[in-house]
């Protein structure tokens, strides 16, 4: 259409990337064996690939944008049918499926595929990806690689979720780099801090726990939640049923 | 709202005392005063489970609902100011109804008797501009088809009879030939004007 | 949704109150799930990884209170620039508090009538206490007065849980920015080197160029009556009466007194200054345009239409203007500084969105309006006739009528047949939108021809104006063309 000149509003480049790696950091951490490594590898290679494909064509090249599109696209759905056929338990091999298709489908959803699916797509992706640690986790649950899995994990999902709202306010032309590092540093000590204290109870707690006390810690935890998330509700008087 | 200040202190203060309790619970079975025997262990009792996994499921439900439907974007992603609003060109009625698709053509007489004058008015000054020839003579010229090479037009705006092909596409179809006789009468008129003197 | 208004940002004001984005709660829902998955199946190390979790949710509470307070300068390279001129904007934004303002996302208010050719007028920056952030843009300037609006600021908290969204119009520069206000090269009209401070730039006046305008011979010829020199200031002798005390000893004519012996004062008629109405076309089928960059015939047209007013005004005139559209505004010849401010508003007010429903002829008919403020939208072709009768009657019979109108249809031909009847001096100014882009663009060109030619038959002076030139006049000389148009 003549005359409209608006930016390109996908999600801005340097948060994508930092979410990409992110989640592919979180899949390194839960991988336990090399071959398991080398899947990990091709999807972040695939998703990798992806994401330059998205920034090439932003930039013009059309034609060798669309290459590295279709090229990582490719090389994703490669290391998704390998998790699938990997020589091990079917828990495991859901939690590998679960750690390519992730990191996946969070390239495609900041390329973007479709700029009204991007933060609809983010949050697929942080499904998965939460998905893959807990079936991980199922499977042996006693090393504190969680601990660092759900950090990288949030810290994904978070670097993800901040560059679709920052490309969506002032597009992918402008420099955003100092914002998404800002946002980054935040994130990253509290994840932190997190850490560091629950290894810290980890190392309190005892592996044999009454059960009264796990439902009254259950139901602390419980309570806490809905007071940190009352603060989350936007004060609206109406609901808009509106997305 | 007050409700939240309400909801939070309530449910800070039972999340204190039951997180109190459960390490005082776990303290003093690590210490010895009761024994374990007296305890059960919680991953075997189903209801626990049950229950713990129903009100997680809730308030996932409720989380999830409540951010779909949050999509707050900030209003900064819908101002454009970067294009002013799009305005049309000149031109744009008679393009959209003879350079768009043929659906966009005039169907009903009058609009074609519409299109028809003003084309005709529009040659009949043309010619007098051009020419430098009275009204009435132009209006003669018009009529007789003589202001124009393209015969298609010609006839469309005057008396002279159409040439062999209209006629031929005219049993085909009336809105197609009516387009494209009115898209050639345009051009030639056009053509008629010549070049603008800059 | 939004808390915060659009207020300005000032040092001085309660600032408006954050907005709640909720998107932690995707951090509860992430505990929730992996909290009840280590439950159900024992696994501590899940319960563990639901705590880091638990953690985000309380980030928002331990992030500072938002409470951003910044100013916006803007600086263009050349405020007063010819048509199709590319500027240069330059927009510096500072934070002014004591705190870190660590996600600022603005957009500059670019006048709603230019488009960025170059660069973009976003940016989103992480800002110190004392630091600034500049974004430039380039605009190509069409004719008229392009005001630039406030610019758009949402400001987010460290984690992005809250916002406040406001509005800031460009303020003086302080200290810290003076800097950032020395372009290279010429300034606008608006800044000068006051460090104090510095005048905020909000307009770009892209003027055009008038080359004189039609007499008042020129503009009666149309009616086929000979013109009585009425132009020019000047006083004119009228009658003599008998004295009356207090009359100013000057005016007591001493000749027929010497003669006579009678004491008779003079007379003199008042002031027979020239009055013109400028009738500028602002319907909605003329608000079309040549091309992607160029402005549309309402805009470019009510620029000339003002460049003209103020030559009349500046000639001696009384000059009064009328605005043809949904929004019927008349107001009546004079003149004045106050006066000359309104008109140049009127002219150069921009085009009342419309839409489609207004272009036909087939709208529903709604009685015409009076001046001033709001009107009832009109809207079909009788409505439009009628606000020109009422232009015409509602001004003396001495006014000059001149109307600005692209020719895209028959209403111009129309109006000036109107005035030229009644007896009115009558001129008309054409801004020339139409282009070869497309067959209906050309057939509009050969139309607008077409009827300049007829009005120019008739003996009205027509400028054929093409923006980015000056407003001339046609001559014609007993019908044989020197313009060749």
């Amino acid at each position: 259409m003549d005359g409209d000149r608006s930016p390109d509003a996908g999600p801005a480049f340097p948060g994508s990337a930092v979410a990409v790696v992110a989640a592919l950091g979180a899949m390194v951490l839960l991988a336990t064996d090399p071959l398991g490594f080398a899947v990990v590898a091709v999807g972040g290679a695939g998703a990798g690939t992806l994401l330059l494909g998205g920034y090439l064509r932003f930039r013009g090249r059309r034609l060798v944008g669309l290459l590295a599109l279709t090229t990582g696209l490719a090389t994703v759905i490669v290391a998704v049918g390998l998790a699938t056929v990997y020589p091990a338990g079917w828990v495991t091999r859901v939690s590998l499926a679960l750690g390519t298709v992730g990191p996946g489908v969070l390239a495609v959803a900041l390329v973007p595929l479709r700029r009204s699916w991007a933060g609809r797509l983010v949050g697929f992706a942080t499904a998965l990806l939460v998905g893959a640690v807990a079936v991980r986790g199922f499977l042996s649950g006693v090393d504190r690689v969680s601990l660092l899995v759900a950090l990288v994990g949030v810290v994904a999902w978070d670097a993800a979720d901040h560059a679709v709202g920052l490309g969506a306010d002032v597009g992918r032309g402008a420099v955003t780099a100092s914002v998404s590092a800002t946002h980054l540093v935040g994130s990253l000590s509290v994840g932190v801090v997190a850490v560091v204290a629950a290894v810290g109870l980890y190392a309190i707690g005892p592996s044999s726990v009454p059960l009264v006390s796990v439902v009254a810690l259950l139901a602390a935890v419980l309570a806490l939640l809905g007071a940190l998330a009352v603060d989350h509700l936007p004060a609206r008087d109406s609901v808009d049923l509106e997305p | 709202m007050e409700w939240r200040t309400r909801f939070r202190a309530a449910t800070t203060v039972v999340g204190a005392v039951a997180l109190v309790f459960a390490l005082a619970l776990d303290g003093a079975v690590n210490a010895g005063i009761v024994p374990l025997g007296s305890v059960r262990l919680p991953w075997s009792d189903s209801v626990v489970v049950a229950g713990f996994a129903t009100v997680a499921v809730c308030g996932l439900a409720l989380v999830a609902n409540h951010r779909w439907l949050l999509g707050s974007s900030s209003t900064l992603s819908a101002e454009t100011p970067e294009a002013p609003a799009p305005v049309p060109r000149s031109g744009v009625d008679f393009d959209e109804q003879f350079e768009g698709p043929l659906s966009s053509a005039p169907r009903t007489d009058a609009e074609r008797r519409r299109t028809r004058d003003r084309l005709r008015e529009t040659a009949v000054r043309t010619v007098a501009r051009r020419r430098s020839v009275s009204r009435e003579r132009a209006e003669r010229l018009v009529a007789s088809g003589d202001w124009t090479d393209d015969d298609a037009a010609a006839a469309f705006l005057g008396e002279r009879p159409a040439p062999r092909r209209v006629h031929l596409g005219r049993r085909v179809s009336t809105r197609f030939t009516f387009w494209y006789q009115a898209r050639r009468a345009a051009r030639a008129l056009v053509a008629a004007d010549g070049r603008p003197d800059s | 949704m939004t808390d915060g208004d659009g207020v300005r940002e000032d040092p001085g004001d309660t600032p408006p109150s954050p907005e709640r984005t909720g998107r932690w709660l995707t951090a509860v829902a992430i505990t929730l799930a992996v909290g009840s998955v280590g439950v159900y199946f024992g696994r501590p190390s899940l319960l563990l990884a639901a705590v880091v979790a638990l953690a985000y949710t309380a980030y928002p509470l331990v992030t500072a209170e938002l409470a951003p307070s910044l100013t916006l300068v803007r600086a263009v390279d050349d405020a007063s620039p010819a048509h199709g001129e590319t500027v240069t904007v330059t927009v510096t934004v500072t934070n002014t508090g004591s705190r870190t303002a660590p996600d600022v996302r603005f957009a500059d208010g670019v006048p709603p009538k230019l488009a960025v050719t170059e660069g973009t007028p976003r940016r989103a920056v992480a800002l110190r206490p004392g630091e600034s952030a500049t974004v430039s843009y380039s605009v190509e300037a069409t004719p008229g007065t392009h005001r630039f609006g406030p610019a758009a600021v949402t400001c987010y908290d460290r984690s992005g849980a809250a916002r406040v969204e406001t509005e800031l119009k460009a303020g003086t520069g302080s200290d810290l920015s003076d800097e950032a206000n020395e372009l290279g090269g010429t300034d606008g009209a608006d800044r000068t080197d006051e460090p104090a401070g510095v005048p905020a730039v909000s307009t770009l006046e892209c003027s055009v160029p008038v080359e004189g305008v039609p007499s008042p011979r020129e503009t009666l010829r149309a009616t086929g009556w000979t013109a009585v020199d009425t132009g020019g200031s000047g006083v004119a002798f009228h009658r003599t009466r008998e004295y009356r005390p207090g009359d100013p000893a000057d005016r007591i004519d001493w000749r027929r007194y010497a003669r006579t012996g009678a004491l008779t004062t003079v007379e003199f008629r008042p002031d027979r200054r020239r009055s013109v109405v400028v009738c500028l076309d602002a319907r909605p089928r003329s608000v079309r345009r040549a091309g992607d960059r160029e402005a549309d015939a309402v805009t470019t047209g009510g620029a000339a239409a003002a460049a003209l007013a103020t030559t009349f005004l500046d000639r001696g005139a009384r000059v009064g203007v009328a605005r043809i559209g949904p929004r019927f505004e008349l107001v009546a010849p004079d003149d004045g500084r106050h006066h000359r401010e309104r008109v140049t508003a009127l002219l150069t007010a921009l085009p009342e969105e419309s839409t489609a429903a207004f272009d036909g002829e087939n709208a529903g008919t709604e009685p015409t309006t009076t001046t001033g403020g709001s009107a009832t939208p009109s809207a079909s072709a009788t409505e439009f006739a009628a606000q020109v009768d009422e232009v015409l009657e509602r001004t003396s019979g001495a006014a000059e009528v001149v109307t600005v109108t692209p020719l895209l249809d028959e209403f111009g031909l129309d109006a000036v047949r109107r005035g030229a009847e009644r007896g009115r001096g009558v001129a008309a100014l054409s801004p020339d939108v139409t282009s070869d882009e497309s067959l209906g663009a050309e057939l509009a060109g050969v139309e607008r021809r077409n009827r300049i030619e007829a009005l120019r038959s008739m003996g009205v002076p027509v400028g054929n104006w093409r923006p980015g030139d000056a407003v001339r006049w046609s001559r014609t000389d007993g019908g044989v063309r020197r313009d060749g148009r």
